[in-house]
């Protein structure tokens, strides 16, 4: 799995929303749009690097935007159709459109309830389990 | 004459004869006309026959025996009877002829009816003849039917024979004083002539002179008679007479030839001249006459009508030119083409050598500055030439003060020592003539003048000001147009640049205020969820006001969350709509905006009503913002009493004032201004939501559309009315 956010406290809190998700879910996390190209670049060269099953990505990343990131993904050799969840705490009509036209799995809009945030999991679950079942 | 008497009755009637005849001759040596024979002749005939009556009838020159003179004759007889004679005009040797009975005659049938009218019974007609025939005749009338004896006849004949002689020769006096009385006239009419009639010989020499010739030609007749007619040629017309004599000669006549002749006093006239030969008794030509008439004052004439039908011409085409110009001008547009085409048409119209048109150009600075245009002259020679000035010349003109036309400036004491050769190089010949107007807009600005320059003296007439007033009258017009197409294409630009700002102001705006929203809310986002962590790990642990401590982190961050929000629906509710505000129906909005507060006014019980609502100018979801946010605060500021919102509309002066009046709890009127601050609010949180921005957001509103919101009135416990005004749209 891979987290891309740089906020410590949502990282925090998705850390947990994981962990509620069921126990051996690798996490890896990058905190800003950059590291998260190379990352992707990294898995193409290397074959035997396993590819992550679910992308969380925010938009509002410092250096790259997490829709580059979300386009170098989706043009990547080995790992274009990974799942992808934005996860992000813009409502703008512009970031909605443009993570559905990258063909997206879900658009969370980050809460300011706590709460509210373990809506993510189902949504997680939801994902890995269809993938899980072919 | 002593006559012997005779004791016998024949020779009683022999002797009565003779005196008879003795009597005419008398009367006839004594007569002195025509009459006075006829008058003897008709008394003889009566004294000696036994007529009643007695006539004298003559062959006119027509042929026509005619009535000459008559005793006891009625007019309509005469008449009848005319031209009636036994014997035609030149008969020889004829004799009397009686009719006994003018009833039995048969020659006579025709008159028979008149002669019964007349009186008449028998006729006798006597012929009156000479040598050359009969000329005339008597006529003796008896009203009894009468065979005339032969004394009778004999006397009438006799009669007739003497007044036959006499009224011959009178005629032939009479002819000679008819011919002396018409000789006599035509010399009056020749001598009272105005017209030269003057007649020469086959010579040319001249035969006769009237007074019209001297008074004409000077000369007396003393002076000219018996000299050649060719005295009175004019030089270069020398040989025209004897051409004319030429003509004679051959017997055509000369008519209404004009030319020209010299007087005794050398002055050359002109004239018209007739000559017609002149022939004897036997028709051979011996002469001309020539008839001349002074014919300079009709020249005269002529040449001034001449000169007044090419003035009026020349007017006319001036005229026609103008009115051409005009649509020219005002078709022109861009200023600086039109003041040039001006300067070139007026300079060809007025035949100036140079003329220029100064005029004020203010640039898109605003600054003011002299330019000129120039027509004639090449813009070389204006090199390094000074501008014309404000002198004496220029000034009244830059004054507007009319036009100014000179025909010598250089001798003018007006205009002092500054020659206006500005224009000219030093090669060429100071400006003399000269003519100037003013281009006054209709403003009653002076626009410029109009300068024009000749080297010549008085080249611009009264004709050429006018024109110059025409072009210019014309040319403030045109530049007029000009300058309001220049500033509504400036101002048409300023509008588009400021639209142009506008629109990137609002985008920036709605940039800035969707980024700023979400950047200020993301640390509030960190703030509380960091809160509600520390919470879930650590609140049952927190005692008293640590727990209070820790609540209050929550809470203020989602005040602020909401602060934000109402900042960014404010940013949202006052952004400048762009384009004209359309007509909307006020009355509709209303209830689509009740619509959307439905959930509001159930809950609350309130009714809300409107009288009837016009059309406003006004973008619709503005309008609707308006009745939201005043609706909304009516029923939010709920006294105890069901709440009851009524919403008004009127016209006046000009402007649409709309009133929402509740009952609710009202407000303090030293607080009237102060509601309408942005976040400002008289209540607490606690008592009544709402951040105060509102009634912030509906003043920006109604002022961007040119209106005002205001507290009408208000009493605490007595609820509020707040209204506001539009501007209404002229219907």
């Amino acid at each position: 799995m891979l987290l891309v956010e740089d906020n410590p406290t949502d990282v925090f809190v998705i850390k947990e929303v994981l962990e509620g998700c069921g126990p051996g879910l690798d996490v890896h996390l990058v905190t800003n749009g950059h590291a998260a190209l190379l990352y992707v670049q990294e898995l193409d060269r290397d074959e035997n690097a396993p590819c992550p099953a679910l992308v969380l990505l925010d938009l509002n990343l410092p250096k790259v935007t997490g829709i580059e990131v979300f386009r170098a993904l989706r043009s990547s050799s080995r790992c274009s159709g990974i799942p992808v969840i934005v996860v992000t705490s813009s409502s703008a009509q512009t970031d909605r459109y443009a993570a559905q036209q990258l063909g997206a799995e879900g658009y969370f809009q980050k809460p300011t309830e706590l709460t509210a945030y373990m809506e993510l999991a189902v949504l997680i679950k939801r994902i890995l389990g269809d993938k899980e079942e072919p | 004459m002593s006559v012997v008497a005779s004791p016998s009755e024949a020779g009683e009637a022999e002797v009565r004869r003779l005196r008879t005849l003795y009597q005419l001759l008398a009367g006839l040596i004594q007569a002195r006309a025509l009459e006075d024979v006829y008058n003897a002749a008709l008394t003889s005939l009566l004294d000696a026959t036994s007529a009643d009556r007695a006539a004298i009838l003559l062959f006119d020159d027509d042929g026509v025996i005619r009535f000459k003179a008559s005793r006891g004759l009625s007019l309509e007889y005469e008449a009848a009877v005319t031209g009636h004679s036994p014997w035609p005009k030149g008969t020889l040797h004829a004799v009397p002829i009686v009719v006994p009975d003018v009833r039995l005659n048969e020659s006579l049938a025709a008159f028979r009816k008149v002669l019964d009218q007349e009186g008449i019974r028998a006729l006798a007609f006597v012929p009156l003849a000479l040598d050359d025939g009969v000329f005339g005749k008597f006529v003796l009338y008896f009203a009894e039917p009468n065979e005339c004896t032969t004394d009778e006849l004999e006397i009438a004949q006799a009669i007739a024979a003497h007044v036959a002689l006499a009224t011959r020769q009178k005629r032939n006096i009479t002819e000679r004083k008819q011919l002396e009385n018409a000789s006599r006239h035509l010399a009056a009419i020749v001598e009272s002539s105005d017209d030269a009639i003057i007649s020469k010989d086959l010579n040319g020499l001249i035969t006769s002179w009237n007074n019209g010739a001297e008074r004409i030609f000077g000369y007396t007749a003393a002076e000219v008679l018996g000299h050649p007619v060719s005295i009175l040629a004019a030089p270069g017309h020398h040989n025209e007479m004897p051409e004319i004599l030429a003509q004679i000669k051959q017997g055509h006549r000369v008519e209404h030839y004009e030319t020209r002749r010299r007087r005794k006093d050398g002055q050359i006239i002109d004239v018209a001249l007739t000559v017609s030969p002149v022939r004897d008794a036997a028709g051979q030509i011996v002469g001309a006459s020539k008839v001349a008439r002074d014919i300079s004052a009709l020249k005269l004439a002529e040449q001034e009508r001449a000169l007044l039908l090419a003035r009026e011409q020349e007017a006319r085409r001036t005229a026609e030119l103008l009115n051409s110009v005009g649509p020219r001008l005002v078709a022109q547009l861009d200023l600086e083409k039109l003041v040039q085409e001006v300067t070139d048409i007026a300079t060809a119209l007025v035949g100036a050598e140079v003329g220029s048109f100064l005029h004020n150009a203010i640039n898109e600075k605003g600054e003011s500055r002299t330019l000129y245009t120039l027509s004639g002259i090449p813009w070389e020679a204006f090199e390094g030439l000074p501008m014309p000035r404000n002198t004496d010349l220029f000034a009244s003109t830059f004054r507007g003060e009319g036009e100014v036309r000179c025909d010598d400036v250089t001798q003018d004491p007006r205009y002092g020592k500054n020659s206006p050769c500005y224009g000219l190089p030093k090669e060429r010949l100071p400006v003399r003539s000269y003519l100037a107007a003013p281009v006054i807009s209709r403003s009653g600005e002076v626009l410029g003048g109009l300068f024009f320059g000749h080297s010549a003296p008085a080249k611009f007439t009264e004709t050429h000001a006018a024109i110059i007033t025409g072009i210019a009258a014309q040319a403030a017009i045109a530049m007029d147009n000009a300058r309001l197409f220049e500033q509504a294409q400036w101002v048409q630009k300023e509008l588009k640049r400021s639209n142009e700002e506008l629109r990137r102001a609002n985008s920036d705006l709605e940039v800035f205020a969707y980024s700023a929203s979400h950047d200020l809310h993301e640390p509030l986002r960190t703030i509380s969820i960091s809160a509600q962590i520390i919470e879930r790990s650590l609140g049952h642990q927190l005692q008293g006001e640590d727990a209070i401590f820790l609540a209050n982190i929550q809470s203020a961050s989602d005040r602020m969350h909401a602060l934000l929000e109402d900042l960014l629906a404010y940013t949202k509710a006052t952004k400048y709509e762009e384009g004209a505000a359309p007509s909307v129906d006020a009355g509709h909005v209303l209830q689509d905006v009740l619509k959307s507060l439905r959930g509001m006014i159930e809950e609350s019980g309130a009714t809300v009503t409107a009288g009837e609502l016009p059309i406003v100018a006004m973008h619709e979801s503005r309008l609707a913002q308006l009745f939201q946010n005043l609706i909304s605060n009516a029923i939010k500021y709920r006294s105890r009493e069901v709440p009851r919102v009524h919403i008004e509309a009127d016209q006046r002066d000009g402007w649409c004032i709309f009133s929402v009046d509740d009952n609710g709890i009202g407000i303090e009127p030293q607080f009237a201004e102060q509601i309408f601050g942005l976040f400002k609010r008289l209540h607490g949180r606690d008592e009544y939501p709402g951040s105060g921005i509102g009634l912030a957001i509906c003043q920006r509103v109604v002022e961007q559309y040119g209106g005002r919101i205001w507290l009408e009135q208000s009493a605490p416990g007595r609820g509020s009315t707040f209204s506001f005004a539009l501007p209404s749209r002229p219907q």
